[in-house]
């Protein structure tokens, strides 16, 4: 015994010299001496062994590599045993097989898809879940391409990826990637992917890929959006036709002026009464309101046509002076003034016009209403615009009788409606509106003076919650 | 027709027209012009009344729909003016409703924009001549009663058998009087009422209520 050997088992030479391995051993029957001789034993027939044991010390049990050789000496054939500590590596041994086991588990279950594909296309490693995702085996894809399951659409893109990743401008960053691919079921799915180049590294040597069979919820999206368009074109379609009678009424007025200038003409001409004079200006004053006619029908034109989805920085008192001829003309018949207070000065706020447009509409429309034939108060209507709150926001004001006792927050709710031949989707489209610009919409009243609708539109506009 | 000018005849009918639009007001009274036709324009309800004389013949085109005063409310006022001037409303599209109840209260026509202007002259010249003949009735209402307050009230009750058809004999026994004395009070009457005709007589009670 070296003095390794005292280090490493606890003991002093004179407790060992004698003794069997039993009081160096841990008592599991397997670390027995009669064990220990059966190794000797081997030793001394069949040469060198190495084997695993545990020792202990005080009440600590360690694993220890063992090594026998037998040696030929003056004293006949003995053994020379040495052994060392191997807690560490075996410890660390350990961990790595957990973390297998771990990492394992996660890809395993993983509801993604997961895959390592070289430059060519061919799969070199799937995970299992690829069986939920595509319905096809591991088997079924290692070793093949994916290229000629891509939707020929797509594929190019694929391809030029994989072939393009040389380039200086891949570096080590994730691509992201949308393609189709056919399920075993013959159907073409929609997948997102992230792609990262890890050739270089020796334990992968190819492309990682994650991707996500997104199917339904593109499905789901393209539902949402079609909804939504319809319920904006039904609001649309409803403005337009709270502004019919109006719009009738309107134009009614230049036609009959016309037609009444036209007639005077006629009959001075045909009674020879009138002078030349006088035809001439009763037709010079037919052409103008020929034209006035014509300018209202121009303003209500660029309303209904521009089915421009796009969002534009725009300024909010421009969206204000767009619509004010329509809330005018609405305004006149009910008469109800407005007065404007806008700001020119405004951050640009990023929005689809048209939308911004029909909530001013709807807004202003309520406002008017508001003050119905049995109001007798005051008749005003005042719309303002001003920076507030890193934006902009557009305030619509009436002098009617105020909410009388209504929730605030329940006129936003869909279909909540206190007109008599309201559809309760006007206040509840705009709020989603506005929310989908990640703007605010809200409600004061305050007692005696009205109600007030507020508008905030952000100049920097948070992604939208929802496609519009 | 004659073509206008500043100096009128009282007695020549005026085209009242009343509408918020210039437009429609200042054409509506260049058209009435073109026949010869005198106009009087207003863009409200009140400026009409401020100006507007009941023994001006005449009539009125009317907006249904004006701010303030609207139409249906001015011809009420007229109305309980005991106002005959007739009135002709120039109504829109969708306006049925305001229309019938225009028309149940006693409007002489309305006229649907956009119009054949010919329909519009057409009707004025109709309203006109309507307010000619109610203006008659109205002056023929005043004098009645004005002559029926000079009778005494014997010759009151002569004029009441007359009326009833009655000869001189039977109001003399129905009045215990001789026939003489109810001739003389027949010539007091018709000399007060300046008619010799017993249905003309009957015509100036009814038209007074009685």
């Amino acid at each position: 015994m070296n003095r390794q050997a005292c280090e490493l088992t606890g003991r002093a030479r004179e407790e060992l010299r004698g003794r069997t391995v039993d009081v160096i051993s841990a008592p599991a029957a397997e670390y027995h001496a009669h064990a220990a001789l059966s190794r000797i034993r081997s030793a001394l027939t069949q040469g060198p062994q190495t084997f695993e044991w545990r020792l202990r010390r005080q009440e600590r049990e360690f694993p220890v590599e063992v090594r026998l050789r037998p040696i030929d000496g003056p004293g006949g054939r003995r053994v020379l045993a040495t052994f060392r500590d191997v807690s560490d590596r075996q410890a660390a041994e350990r961990r790595l097989v957990e973390r297998e086991r771990y990492y394992r588990t996660l890809i395993e279950n993983a509801v993604d898809g997961i895959a390592i594909v070289s430059d060519d296309g061919r799969v070199r490693y799937i995970g299992p879940s690829i069986t939920s995702v595509l319905g096809f085996t591991e088997r079924q894809v290692l070793g093949r391409s994916v290229l000629p399951f891509l939707h020929p659409s797509d594929a190019g893109e694929v391809r030029a990826l994989l072939r393009g990743a040389g380039d200086v401008s891949w570096g080590g960053e994730v691509r992201r990637l949308s393609y189709r691919i056919l399920h075993r079921d013959g159907g073409w799915r929609h997948h997102d992917a992230f792609v990262k180049d890890l050739r270089h590294d020796p334990a992968i040597g190819g492309f990682l890929v994650n991707f996500r069979d997104v199917t339904d919820l593109l499905r789901a999206e393209n539902a949402a959006r079609t909804q939504e368009r319809q319920v904006e074109h039904l609001a649309r379609l409803s403005t337009l036709g709270e502004l019919a009678a109006s719009l009738a009424h309107e134009l009614n007025q230049p036609i009959a002026a016309v037609a009444n200038y036209i007639g005077g003409s006629v009959e001075r001409l045909s009674n020879r009464q009138g002078t030349l004079a006088s035809v001439l200006h009763g037709l010079d004053r037919a052409q103008a309101e020929a034209l006035r006619a014509g300018r209202i029908i121009a303003g209500l034109r660029s309303f209904t046509r521009r089915g421009n989805h796009q969002r534009e920085e725009t300024n909010l008192t421009h969206l204000v002076t767009d619509v004010a001829q329509l809330i005018e003309l609405k305004a006149e018949m009910a008469a109800v003034d407005v007065t404007y207070d806008l700001r020119h000065d405004l951050p640009p706020v990023a929005c689809h016009r048209v939308l911004i447009e029909q909530v001013i509409l709807n807004i202003a429309f309520n406002g008017i209403e508001a003050m119905d034939t049995d109001w007798h108060g005051d008749r005003r209507l005042t719309l303002s615009t001003a920076p507030a709150g890193g934006g902009a926001r557009l305030s619509i004001a009436d002098t009617g009788p105020g909410l009388g006792g209504i929730n605030p927050d329940r006129l936003f709710e869909a279909f909540y409606t206190t007109k008599k031949h309201g559809l309760g989707i006007g206040l509840s489209l705009c709020r989603s509106i506005i929310d989908s610009h990640g703007g605010h919409v809200w409600v004061t009243a305050p007692a005696g003076q009205g109600t007030v609708f507020h508008v905030l539109l952000p100049s920097q506009p948070a992604a939208a919650a929802h496609p519009v | 027709m004659q073509p206008p000018s500043p100096t009128q005849d009282p007695r020549e009918p005026v085209v009242y027209v009343v509408d918020d639009d210039d437009s429609v007001r200042e054409s509506l009274v260049w058209l009435v012009e073109s026949v010869g036709r005198r106009a009087l324009a207003f863009r409200g309800a009140q400026e009409f009344l401020n100006a507007y004389d009941p023994a001006q013949p005449g009539c009125l085109i009317l907006d249904i729909r004006m701010p303030v005063i609207g139409g249906l409310d001015l011809q009420e006022r007229l109305r309980q003016l005991d106002c005959p001037l007739p009135i002709i409303f120039i109504t829109g599209h969708g306006d049925v409703p305001m229309s019938v109840r225009a028309m149940k209260k006693g409007a002489f026509d309305f006229i649907q924009k956009p119009y054949n202007y010919q329909d519009m002259l057409d009707t004025i010249e109709a309203a006109l001549r309507a307010g000619a003949e109610a203006l008659e009735r109205a002056r023929q209402r005043i004098e009645a009663k004005e002559r029926l307050a000079t009778l005494t009230p014997r010759e009151h009750a002569v004029l009441a058998k007359l009326v009833e058809g009655k000869s001189s004999k039977i109001i003399a026994f129905e009045l215990g009087i001789s026939a003489k004395t109810v001739e003389i009070y027949r010539t007091n009457i018709r000399e007060k009422l300046a008619t010799d005709s017993v249905a003309q007589m009957v015509r100036m009670v009814l038209s007074t209520g009685g």
